[in-house]
Protein backbone atom coordinates (compact mmCIF):
# COMPACT_ATOMS: atom_id res chain seq x y z
CA UNK A 1 0.00 0.00 0.00
CA UNK A 2 2.29 2.80 -1.28
CA UNK A 3 -0.10 5.55 -0.19
CA UNK A 4 -0.01 4.42 3.45
CA UNK A 5 3.78 4.18 3.64
CA UNK A 6 4.02 7.84 2.78
CA UNK A 7 2.04 8.74 5.91
CA UNK A 8 3.35 9.21 9.44
CA UNK A 9 3.00 6.17 11.76
CA UNK A 10 0.17 7.83 13.72
CA UNK A 11 -1.71 8.71 10.59
CA UNK A 12 -1.13 5.19 9.23
CA UNK A 13 -2.71 3.73 12.36
CA UNK A 14 -5.67 6.04 12.27
CA UNK A 15 -6.21 5.40 8.59
CA UNK A 16 -6.16 1.65 9.08
CA UNK A 17 -8.62 1.99 11.96
CA UNK A 18 -10.93 4.03 9.77
CA UNK A 19 -10.69 1.49 6.93
CA UNK A 20 -11.44 -1.32 9.39
CA UNK A 21 -14.50 0.51 10.71
CA UNK A 22 -15.80 1.11 7.17
CA UNK A 23 -15.18 -2.53 6.25
CA UNK A 24 -17.17 -3.76 9.27
CA UNK A 25 -19.93 -1.27 8.53
CA UNK A 26 -20.42 -2.44 4.93
CA UNK A 27 -20.02 -6.11 5.81
CA UNK A 28 -16.60 -6.83 4.33
CA UNK A 29 -15.48 -7.73 7.86
CA UNK A 30 -17.60 -9.40 10.61
CA UNK A 31 -18.94 -7.10 13.37
CA UNK A 32 -16.96 -6.82 16.58
CA UNK A 33 -18.22 -9.00 19.45
CA UNK A 34 -20.52 -7.18 21.88
CA UNK A 35 -19.18 -6.25 25.30
CA UNK A 36 -20.14 -8.88 27.91
CA UNK A 37 -23.13 -7.87 30.03
CA UNK A 38 -22.38 -6.22 33.37
CA UNK A 39 -22.43 -8.78 36.17
CA UNK A 40 -25.48 -8.40 38.45
CA UNK A 41 -24.93 -6.44 41.65
CA UNK A 42 -24.48 -9.05 44.37
CA UNK A 43 -27.12 -9.14 47.09
CA UNK A 44 -25.89 -10.24 50.48
CA UNK A 45 -28.75 -11.49 52.62
CA UNK A 46 -28.48 -11.86 56.38
CA UNK A 47 -31.12 -13.16 58.75
CA UNK A 48 -32.23 -11.28 61.84
CA UNK A 49 -33.94 -12.99 64.73
CA UNK A 50 -33.38 -14.94 67.91
CA UNK A 51 -33.49 -18.51 66.66
CA UNK A 52 -30.29 -19.51 64.93
CA UNK A 53 -30.02 -16.39 62.74
CA UNK A 54 -27.06 -14.30 61.64
CA UNK A 55 -27.95 -11.35 63.85
CA UNK A 56 -30.21 -11.27 66.86
CA UNK A 57 -31.17 -7.62 66.51
CA UNK A 58 -31.75 -5.05 63.77
CA UNK A 59 -29.28 -2.87 65.66
CA UNK A 60 -26.47 -5.39 65.23
CA UNK A 61 -27.30 -5.90 61.54
CA UNK A 62 -27.12 -2.14 61.03
CA UNK A 63 -23.85 -1.83 62.96
CA UNK A 64 -22.21 -4.24 60.52
CA UNK A 65 -23.14 -2.37 57.33
CA UNK A 66 -19.66 -0.85 57.08
CA UNK A 67 -17.91 -4.13 57.85
CA UNK A 68 -15.94 -5.22 54.79
CA UNK A 69 -16.07 -8.87 55.78
CA UNK A 70 -19.76 -9.62 55.33
CA UNK A 71 -20.07 -6.96 52.61
CA UNK A 72 -18.17 -5.33 49.77
CA UNK A 73 -18.44 -1.93 48.16
CA UNK A 74 -21.29 -1.82 45.67
CA UNK A 75 -23.25 -4.61 47.35
CA UNK A 76 -26.97 -4.64 47.92
CA UNK A 77 -27.36 -5.72 51.52
CA UNK A 78 -30.60 -7.30 52.68
CA UNK A 79 -31.54 -7.90 56.29
CA UNK A 80 -34.49 -10.28 56.68
CA UNK A 81 -36.34 -10.27 59.99
CA UNK A 82 -37.87 -13.46 61.36
CA UNK A 83 -40.83 -13.78 63.70
CA UNK A 84 -38.79 -15.74 66.25
CA UNK A 85 -39.61 -13.25 68.98
CA UNK A 86 -40.79 -9.68 69.16
CA UNK A 87 -38.19 -7.03 68.36
CA UNK A 88 -38.06 -4.04 70.67
CA UNK A 89 -35.59 -1.57 69.22
CA UNK A 90 -35.14 2.07 68.43
CA UNK A 91 -32.90 1.75 65.39
CA UNK A 92 -31.05 4.42 63.47
CA UNK A 93 -29.78 3.18 60.12
CA UNK A 94 -26.81 5.25 58.99
CA UNK A 95 -24.18 2.68 58.05
CA UNK A 96 -22.82 1.54 54.73
CA UNK A 97 -21.52 4.88 53.52
CA UNK A 98 -17.91 4.30 54.52
CA UNK A 99 -17.74 0.91 52.81
CA UNK A 100 -19.80 2.14 49.87
CA UNK A 101 -22.72 -0.23 49.70
CA UNK A 102 -25.21 0.61 46.98
CA UNK A 103 -28.48 -0.31 48.66
CA UNK A 104 -29.65 -1.58 52.00
CA UNK A 105 -32.94 -3.38 52.45
CA UNK A 106 -34.52 -4.11 55.81
CA UNK A 107 -37.41 -6.46 55.27
CA UNK A 108 -39.00 -9.70 56.46
CA UNK A 109 -38.26 -13.25 55.37
CA UNK A 110 -40.74 -15.09 53.21
CA UNK A 111 -43.55 -16.52 55.30
CA UNK A 112 -42.69 -14.38 58.31
CA UNK A 113 -44.52 -11.15 57.51
CA UNK A 114 -47.82 -9.85 58.87
CA UNK A 115 -51.14 -10.63 57.24
CA UNK A 116 -52.22 -6.99 57.30
CA UNK A 117 -53.21 -7.08 60.96
CA UNK A 118 -51.18 -6.48 64.11
CA UNK A 119 -49.25 -9.22 65.86
CA UNK A 120 -49.21 -11.67 62.97
CA UNK A 121 -45.64 -11.48 61.72
CA UNK A 122 -42.18 -10.13 62.36
CA UNK A 123 -42.68 -6.96 64.32
CA UNK A 124 -40.98 -4.27 66.35
CA UNK A 125 -43.07 -3.59 69.44
CA UNK A 126 -41.69 -0.83 71.56
CA UNK A 127 -41.47 -0.58 75.32
CA UNK A 128 -39.82 2.85 75.10
CA UNK A 129 -39.74 5.78 72.71
CA UNK A 130 -38.54 5.63 69.13
CA UNK A 131 -39.03 3.51 66.04
CA UNK A 132 -36.89 3.10 62.93
CA UNK A 133 -34.94 6.11 61.70
CA UNK A 134 -32.97 6.32 58.48
CA UNK A 135 -30.24 8.93 58.44
CA UNK A 136 -29.35 11.12 55.49
CA UNK A 137 -27.53 8.92 52.99
CA UNK A 138 -27.39 10.65 49.63
CA UNK A 139 -25.43 7.89 47.91
CA UNK A 140 -27.24 4.87 49.29
CA UNK A 141 -30.66 3.68 48.21
CA UNK A 142 -32.81 1.90 50.73
CA UNK A 143 -35.99 -0.07 51.21
CA UNK A 144 -37.97 -0.77 54.35
CA UNK A 145 -40.72 -3.29 53.79
CA UNK A 146 -43.07 -5.94 55.15
CA UNK A 147 -42.40 -5.07 58.79
CA UNK A 148 -44.87 -4.12 61.52
CA UNK A 149 -43.81 -1.31 63.83
CA UNK A 150 -45.99 -0.86 66.89
CA UNK A 151 -45.05 2.09 69.08
CA UNK A 152 -47.28 0.47 71.70
CA UNK A 153 -48.43 3.73 73.27
CA UNK A 154 -44.94 5.25 73.26
CA UNK A 155 -43.70 8.42 71.64
CA UNK A 156 -41.71 8.86 68.48
CA UNK A 157 -42.15 8.29 64.78
CA UNK A 158 -42.70 4.69 63.72
CA UNK A 159 -40.58 5.16 60.59
CA UNK A 160 -38.81 8.37 59.74
CA UNK A 161 -36.42 9.18 56.94
CA UNK A 162 -34.12 12.16 57.22
CA UNK A 163 -34.18 14.37 54.17
CA UNK A 164 -31.64 13.31 51.58
CA UNK A 165 -30.51 14.26 48.10
CA UNK A 166 -30.73 12.11 45.02
CA UNK A 167 -31.20 8.60 46.37
CA UNK A 168 -34.18 6.27 46.09
CA UNK A 169 -36.14 5.36 49.21
CA UNK A 170 -38.93 2.80 49.25
CA UNK A 171 -41.40 2.01 52.01
CA UNK A 172 -43.83 -0.74 51.14
CA UNK A 173 -46.30 -3.07 52.82
CA UNK A 174 -45.45 -1.69 56.24
CA UNK A 175 -47.91 -1.89 59.11
CA UNK A 176 -47.35 1.07 61.42
CA UNK A 177 -49.47 1.86 64.45
CA UNK A 178 -49.73 2.50 68.16
CA UNK A 179 -48.20 5.93 68.72
CA UNK A 180 -49.36 7.79 71.79
CA UNK A 181 -48.58 9.56 75.03
CA UNK A 182 -46.62 12.41 73.51
CA UNK A 183 -45.24 13.50 70.19
CA UNK A 184 -45.87 10.84 67.59
CA UNK A 185 -46.06 10.38 63.83
CA UNK A 186 -46.52 7.41 61.54
CA UNK A 187 -44.26 7.63 58.48
CA UNK A 188 -42.20 10.65 57.47
CA UNK A 189 -40.12 10.79 54.28
CA UNK A 190 -38.04 13.77 53.19
CA UNK A 191 -35.95 14.95 50.23
CA UNK A 192 -33.87 17.99 49.43
CA UNK A 193 -33.67 19.69 46.09
CA UNK A 194 -32.09 17.14 43.78
CA UNK A 195 -34.64 16.05 41.20
CA UNK A 196 -32.90 12.67 41.07
CA UNK A 197 -34.39 11.74 44.44
CA UNK A 198 -37.24 9.21 44.45
CA UNK A 199 -39.53 8.30 47.34
CA UNK A 200 -42.05 5.47 47.07
CA UNK A 201 -44.63 5.01 49.81
CA UNK A 202 -46.71 2.12 48.53
CA UNK A 203 -49.24 -0.31 49.96
CA UNK A 204 -48.67 0.76 53.56
CA UNK A 205 -51.17 0.75 56.42
CA UNK A 206 -50.77 3.42 59.10
CA UNK A 207 -53.26 3.75 61.94
CA UNK A 208 -53.87 4.64 65.59
CA UNK A 209 -51.51 7.52 66.26
CA UNK A 210 -52.65 9.89 68.99
CA UNK A 211 -50.53 12.89 69.83
CA UNK A 212 -51.12 14.36 73.25
CA UNK A 213 -48.66 17.27 73.06
CA UNK A 214 -49.80 20.74 72.09
CA UNK A 215 -47.94 23.06 69.79
CA UNK A 216 -47.73 24.07 66.17
CA UNK A 217 -46.10 20.93 64.81
CA UNK A 218 -48.37 18.94 62.55
CA UNK A 219 -49.17 15.36 63.54
CA UNK A 220 -48.99 13.09 60.54
CA UNK A 221 -50.12 9.64 59.59
CA UNK A 222 -47.99 9.75 56.42
CA UNK A 223 -46.04 12.89 55.60
CA UNK A 224 -43.68 13.69 52.77
CA UNK A 225 -41.50 16.76 52.40
CA UNK A 226 -39.44 17.60 49.34
CA UNK A 227 -37.99 20.57 47.53
CA UNK A 228 -36.99 18.56 44.46
CA UNK A 229 -37.05 14.81 44.88
CA UNK A 230 -40.19 13.13 43.53
CA UNK A 231 -42.41 11.38 46.05
CA UNK A 232 -45.13 8.90 45.15
CA UNK A 233 -47.73 7.85 47.71
CA UNK A 234 -49.73 5.01 46.22
CA UNK A 235 -52.36 2.60 47.54
CA UNK A 236 -51.85 3.36 51.21
CA UNK A 237 -54.41 3.30 54.00
CA UNK A 238 -54.35 5.74 56.89
CA UNK A 239 -56.88 5.57 59.72
CA UNK A 240 -57.48 7.09 63.15
CA UNK A 241 -54.79 9.75 63.38
CA UNK A 242 -55.88 11.92 66.27
CA UNK A 243 -54.65 14.74 68.40
CA UNK A 244 -55.91 15.15 71.94
CA UNK A 245 -54.01 18.31 72.71
CA UNK A 246 -55.35 21.82 73.02
CA UNK A 247 -53.69 23.09 69.88
CA UNK A 248 -51.95 21.85 66.78
CA UNK A 249 -52.96 20.55 63.37
CA UNK A 250 -53.39 16.92 62.45
CA UNK A 251 -53.38 15.27 59.04
CA UNK A 252 -53.79 11.74 57.72
CA UNK A 253 -51.71 12.07 54.53
CA UNK A 254 -49.72 15.28 54.33
CA UNK A 255 -47.78 16.78 51.43
CA UNK A 256 -46.72 20.28 50.45
CA UNK A 257 -48.12 22.33 47.58
CA UNK A 258 -45.74 21.06 44.93
CA UNK A 259 -45.90 19.04 41.75
CA UNK A 260 -43.16 16.73 43.04
CA UNK A 261 -45.83 14.84 44.97
CA UNK A 262 -48.15 12.24 43.49
CA UNK A 263 -50.90 10.76 45.66
CA UNK A 264 -53.20 8.15 44.15
CA UNK A 265 -55.37 5.29 45.31
CA UNK A 266 -54.99 6.31 48.96
CA UNK A 267 -57.56 6.16 51.71
CA UNK A 268 -57.37 8.41 54.77
CA UNK A 269 -60.21 8.29 57.27
CA UNK A 270 -61.19 9.38 60.75
CA UNK A 271 -58.46 11.93 61.32
CA UNK A 272 -59.63 13.78 64.40
CA UNK A 273 -59.19 14.76 68.01
CA UNK A 274 -59.91 17.53 70.50
CA UNK A 275 -57.39 19.96 69.07
CA UNK A 276 -58.43 23.44 68.07
CA UNK A 277 -56.11 23.15 65.07
CA UNK A 278 -56.96 22.02 61.57
CA UNK A 279 -58.07 18.40 61.23
CA UNK A 280 -57.80 16.93 57.73
CA UNK A 281 -57.64 13.45 56.26
CA UNK A 282 -55.56 14.82 53.38
CA UNK A 283 -53.46 17.93 53.66
CA UNK A 284 -53.03 19.43 50.20
CA UNK A 285 -52.05 23.07 50.71
CA UNK A 286 -52.82 23.76 47.07
CA UNK A 287 -53.60 22.07 43.77
CA UNK A 288 -50.04 21.40 42.58
CA UNK A 289 -49.74 17.80 43.81
CA UNK A 290 -50.91 15.20 41.29
CA UNK A 291 -53.65 13.74 43.45
CA UNK A 292 -56.68 11.77 42.36
CA UNK A 293 -58.51 8.49 43.03
CA UNK A 294 -58.29 9.05 46.76
CA UNK A 295 -60.90 8.57 49.47
CA UNK A 296 -61.47 10.45 52.72
CA UNK A 297 -64.04 10.58 55.46
CA UNK A 298 -64.08 14.36 55.14
CA UNK A 299 -63.89 16.35 51.90
CA UNK A 300 -60.13 16.81 51.74
CA UNK A 301 -59.34 13.99 49.27
CA UNK A 302 -60.36 16.37 46.54
CA UNK A 303 -57.31 18.63 46.21
CA UNK A 304 -58.72 20.46 43.24
CA UNK A 305 -61.82 21.37 45.19
CA UNK A 306 -63.65 20.71 41.97
CA UNK A 307 -67.26 19.74 41.66
CA UNK A 308 -67.55 16.81 41.08
CA UNK A 309 -64.27 15.94 42.82
CA UNK A 310 -62.55 14.19 39.95
CA UNK A 311 -62.23 10.51 40.76
CA UNK A 312 -62.07 11.02 44.51
CA UNK A 313 -64.61 9.77 47.00
CA UNK A 314 -65.50 12.13 49.81
CA UNK A 315 -67.34 11.81 53.11
CA UNK A 316 -66.91 8.05 53.26
CA UNK A 317 -67.57 6.17 56.49
CA UNK A 318 -64.76 4.03 57.88
CA UNK A 319 -67.26 1.48 59.16
CA UNK A 320 -68.34 0.93 55.56
CA UNK A 321 -64.79 0.32 54.34
CA UNK A 322 -62.96 -1.90 56.80
CA UNK A 323 -63.45 -5.33 58.32
CA UNK A 324 -62.94 -3.92 61.82
CA UNK A 325 -62.34 -0.46 63.23
CA UNK A 326 -62.54 -1.58 66.87
CA UNK A 327 -59.65 -0.09 68.84
CA UNK A 328 -57.04 -2.74 69.53
CA UNK A 329 -58.56 -5.12 66.97
CA UNK A 330 -58.27 -3.07 63.83
CA UNK A 331 -58.47 -4.95 60.56
CA UNK A 332 -58.17 -2.49 57.72
CA UNK A 333 -58.77 -4.99 54.94
CA UNK A 334 -61.70 -3.95 52.79
CA UNK A 335 -65.05 -5.53 53.36
CA UNK A 336 -67.73 -6.29 50.85
CA UNK A 337 -69.49 -3.21 49.61
CA UNK A 338 -66.70 -0.80 50.54
CA UNK A 339 -66.56 2.38 48.50
CA UNK A 340 -62.85 1.75 47.98
CA UNK A 341 -63.52 -1.35 45.89
CA UNK A 342 -62.80 -0.89 42.19
CA UNK A 343 -62.49 2.86 42.73
CA UNK A 344 -58.77 3.21 42.11
CA UNK A 345 -56.76 3.68 38.96
CA UNK A 346 -54.55 1.04 37.37
CA UNK A 347 -50.95 1.90 38.13
CA UNK A 348 -49.49 -1.08 36.30
CA UNK A 349 -46.17 -2.25 37.70
CA UNK A 350 -44.29 1.00 38.04
CA UNK A 351 -42.85 1.72 40.51
CA UNK A 352 -41.70 -1.80 41.37
CA UNK A 353 -44.09 -3.37 43.86
CA UNK A 354 -46.96 -0.94 43.45
CA UNK A 355 -49.10 -3.78 42.10
CA UNK A 356 -48.52 -6.00 45.16
CA UNK A 357 -51.13 -5.31 47.83
CA UNK A 358 -50.65 -5.58 51.59
CA UNK A 359 -51.37 -9.33 51.45
CA UNK A 360 -49.09 -10.02 48.53
CA UNK A 361 -51.82 -10.16 45.86
CA UNK A 362 -50.57 -9.03 42.45
CA UNK A 363 -53.28 -6.72 41.17
CA UNK A 364 -51.68 -6.53 37.77
CA UNK A 365 -51.20 -10.25 37.22
CA UNK A 366 -54.70 -11.00 38.52
CA UNK A 367 -56.24 -8.46 36.18
CA UNK A 368 -57.94 -6.70 39.08
CA UNK A 369 -59.78 -3.43 38.84
CA UNK A 370 -57.70 -1.54 41.35
CA UNK A 371 -59.15 -0.63 44.72
CA UNK A 372 -58.27 2.41 46.79
CA UNK A 373 -56.04 1.60 49.74
CA UNK A 374 -53.43 -1.00 50.61
CA UNK A 375 -55.77 -3.98 50.34
CA UNK A 376 -57.18 -5.36 47.09
CA UNK A 377 -60.55 -6.82 47.99
CA UNK A 378 -61.12 -10.43 47.01
CA UNK A 379 -64.65 -11.75 47.31
CA UNK A 380 -65.04 -14.91 49.34
CA UNK A 381 -66.05 -17.98 47.29
CA UNK A 382 -69.75 -18.89 47.33
CA UNK A 383 -70.84 -20.42 50.61
CA UNK A 384 -71.45 -24.11 51.23
CA UNK A 385 -69.27 -27.18 51.31
CA UNK A 386 -66.81 -27.58 48.52
CA UNK A 387 -65.47 -30.89 47.38
CA UNK A 388 -62.84 -31.59 44.77
CA UNK A 389 -63.11 -35.05 43.21
CA UNK A 390 -60.16 -36.58 41.49
CA UNK A 391 -59.04 -40.08 40.56
CA UNK A 392 -56.55 -41.72 42.96
CA UNK A 393 -53.14 -40.28 42.34
CA UNK A 394 -54.44 -37.98 39.67
CA UNK A 395 -55.51 -34.37 39.27
CA UNK A 396 -59.01 -32.97 39.43
CA UNK A 397 -60.54 -32.84 35.98
CA UNK A 398 -62.78 -29.84 35.33
CA UNK A 399 -66.04 -30.85 33.71
CA UNK A 400 -65.65 -34.53 34.56
CA UNK A 401 -68.87 -36.42 35.41
CA UNK A 402 -68.83 -38.49 38.57
CA UNK A 403 -71.46 -40.95 39.74
CA UNK A 404 -71.97 -42.10 43.33
CA UNK A 405 -73.11 -45.66 43.87
CA UNK A 406 -74.80 -46.97 46.99
CA UNK B 1 -25.66 -9.07 82.05
CA UNK B 2 -24.68 -9.45 78.43
CA UNK B 3 -22.88 -6.74 76.51
CA UNK B 4 -22.43 -6.65 72.73
CA UNK B 5 -19.28 -4.63 72.12
CA UNK B 6 -18.11 -2.88 68.97
CA UNK B 7 -14.64 -4.10 68.02
CA UNK B 8 -14.11 -1.70 65.13
CA UNK B 9 -15.07 1.85 64.36
CA UNK B 10 -18.38 2.43 62.67
CA UNK B 11 -17.40 4.34 59.58
CA UNK B 12 -14.31 6.50 60.13
CA UNK B 13 -14.51 6.55 63.91
CA UNK B 14 -13.96 10.29 63.70
CA UNK B 15 -17.44 11.76 63.55
CA UNK B 16 -19.21 12.33 66.83
CA UNK B 17 -22.18 10.13 66.04
CA UNK B 18 -20.06 7.17 64.95
CA UNK B 19 -19.55 4.21 67.22
CA UNK B 20 -15.98 3.47 68.16
CA UNK B 21 -13.94 0.41 69.06
CA UNK B 22 -14.87 -0.46 72.63
CA UNK B 23 -18.32 1.17 72.60
CA UNK B 24 -21.31 -0.81 73.77
CA UNK B 25 -23.70 -1.57 70.95
CA UNK B 26 -26.41 -2.97 73.19
CA UNK B 27 -27.03 -4.82 76.44
CA UNK B 28 -29.23 -7.82 77.14
CA UNK B 29 -30.19 -9.86 80.21
CA UNK B 30 -28.40 -13.15 80.78
CA UNK B 31 -31.45 -15.03 79.51
CA UNK B 32 -30.70 -13.72 76.01
CA UNK B 33 -27.39 -15.59 75.78
CA UNK B 34 -28.59 -18.40 73.52
CA UNK B 35 -30.33 -15.93 71.17
CA UNK B 36 -27.25 -14.16 69.84
CA UNK B 37 -26.78 -14.77 66.15
CA UNK B 38 -23.79 -16.46 64.54
CA UNK B 39 -22.71 -13.25 62.85
CA UNK B 40 -23.20 -11.33 66.10
CA UNK B 41 -20.53 -13.50 67.73
CA UNK B 42 -18.12 -13.08 64.82
CA UNK B 43 -18.53 -9.37 64.13
CA UNK B 44 -18.74 -8.23 67.75
CA UNK B 45 -17.43 -9.23 71.15
CA UNK B 46 -20.14 -10.68 73.37
CA UNK B 47 -19.31 -10.32 77.05
CA UNK B 48 -21.05 -11.69 80.08
CA UNK B 49 -20.45 -9.61 83.19
CA UNK B 50 -21.87 -9.85 86.71
CA UNK B 51 -25.10 -7.91 87.11
CA UNK B 52 -24.41 -4.61 88.89
CA UNK B 53 -26.73 -3.72 91.78
CA UNK B 54 -28.16 -0.75 89.84
CA UNK B 55 -28.57 -2.71 86.65
CA UNK B 56 -31.26 -0.65 84.94
CA UNK B 57 -29.30 2.55 85.36
CA UNK B 58 -26.08 0.94 84.16
CA UNK B 59 -27.79 -0.56 81.12
CA UNK B 60 -29.15 2.84 80.15
CA UNK B 61 -25.83 4.59 80.71
CA UNK B 62 -23.83 2.11 78.63
CA UNK B 63 -25.92 2.80 75.50
CA UNK B 64 -26.48 6.49 76.09
CA UNK B 65 -25.14 9.07 73.69
CA UNK B 66 -23.69 12.32 74.92
CA UNK B 67 -25.22 15.46 73.50
CA UNK B 68 -24.34 19.10 73.26
CA UNK B 69 -26.22 22.19 72.16
CA UNK B 70 -26.43 22.60 68.41
CA UNK B 71 -26.43 25.71 66.28
CA UNK B 72 -29.84 26.78 67.51
CA UNK B 73 -30.88 26.88 71.12
CA UNK B 74 -33.44 24.10 70.81
CA UNK B 75 -31.24 21.80 68.73
CA UNK B 76 -29.06 19.12 70.28
CA UNK B 77 -26.39 17.21 68.42
CA UNK B 78 -24.50 14.07 69.32
CA UNK B 79 -21.09 14.78 70.82
CA UNK B 80 -20.22 11.16 71.47
CA UNK B 81 -22.00 8.02 70.33
CA UNK B 82 -21.36 6.52 73.77
CA UNK B 83 -20.24 8.02 77.07
CA UNK B 84 -18.40 4.93 78.23
CA UNK B 85 -15.90 2.62 76.61
CA UNK B 86 -14.17 -0.64 77.45
CA UNK B 87 -10.40 -0.80 76.75
CA UNK B 88 -10.77 -4.45 75.80
CA UNK B 89 -7.67 -4.66 73.64
CA UNK B 90 -5.43 -4.43 76.71
CA UNK B 91 -6.96 -7.63 78.08
CA UNK B 92 -6.41 -10.10 75.22
CA UNK B 93 -3.36 -11.65 73.63
CA UNK B 94 -2.33 -10.74 70.10
CA UNK B 95 -3.62 -14.08 68.79
CA UNK B 96 -6.99 -13.63 70.51
CA UNK B 97 -7.32 -10.12 69.10
CA UNK B 98 -6.74 -11.41 65.57
CA UNK B 99 -9.70 -13.76 65.99
CA UNK B 100 -11.88 -11.09 67.55
CA UNK B 101 -11.08 -8.67 64.71
CA UNK B 102 -11.91 -11.29 62.08
CA UNK B 103 -15.64 -11.17 61.29
CA UNK B 104 -15.45 -14.67 59.89
CA UNK B 105 -14.14 -16.19 63.11
CA UNK B 106 -15.24 -16.74 66.67
CA UNK B 107 -13.13 -17.35 69.77
CA UNK B 108 -12.91 -21.10 70.43
CA UNK B 109 -14.66 -22.54 73.46
CA UNK B 110 -12.59 -23.01 76.59
CA UNK B 111 -10.22 -21.07 78.81
CA UNK B 112 -8.58 -18.00 77.34
CA UNK B 113 -4.84 -17.76 77.90
CA UNK B 114 -5.44 -14.13 78.81
CA UNK B 115 -8.05 -15.11 81.39
CA UNK B 116 -11.75 -15.79 81.24
CA UNK B 117 -13.82 -18.45 79.54
CA UNK B 118 -15.51 -18.69 76.15
CA UNK B 119 -18.77 -20.61 75.84
CA UNK B 120 -20.41 -20.64 72.42
CA UNK B 121 -18.76 -17.36 71.51
CA UNK B 122 -19.62 -15.56 74.76
CA UNK B 123 -16.72 -14.41 76.96
CA UNK B 124 -17.35 -14.60 80.70
CA UNK B 125 -15.28 -14.24 83.85
CA UNK B 126 -13.06 -11.58 82.33
CA UNK B 127 -14.65 -8.16 82.84
CA UNK B 128 -16.96 -6.36 85.25
CA UNK B 129 -18.81 -3.11 84.85
CA UNK B 130 -16.01 -1.39 86.78
CA UNK B 131 -13.70 -2.02 83.80
CA UNK B 132 -15.67 0.46 81.71
CA UNK B 133 -14.27 3.99 81.71
CA UNK B 134 -15.75 7.39 81.05
CA UNK B 135 -14.55 8.98 77.83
Amino acid sequence: MPYLTNLSPDTQTRTLQLLEAIAREIGLLPPLPLDPPEPPVPTVTKSIGTSGRDYSTMTAWEADLDNDTPYDAGDTTRGECYDDSVFDESVTINGGGTLGIATWILSVASGEMHDGTAGTGARNVRTAAGGITTARQDTINHELSLLEVNLNGNTGTAVTSASSNGNTKTYQRLLLHGGGNGTVDGLIVGFFSSSAGRGYIINDIVYDFNRTTAGATLLNGIAATSSGGLVFIYNSTVFDITRSSATGDVGGIVVANSSVFTVKNCAALDTGGDTSGAIKDFVFPGTSPDADWNLSSDTTADDALASPPGNCILSAASADQFVSTVGGSEDLHLKSGADCIDAGTDLGTTPTGVNIDIDGRDRDAEGDTWDIGADEFVAAPPGGAFFALKPPGGAAVPGAIWSLKP
Amino acid sequence: MLIQLLVRHEGSGFLDAEGRDGDVLLTKPDTFEMNFGSQDKKSFLILKVPDPPNMAAVEAALVESEYEVGQSADETVVRRYRKYTLPWRNAFTAEEKVIIDDSNAMLPDGQLSSGGTVTSGVVSGKFTIADFVRK
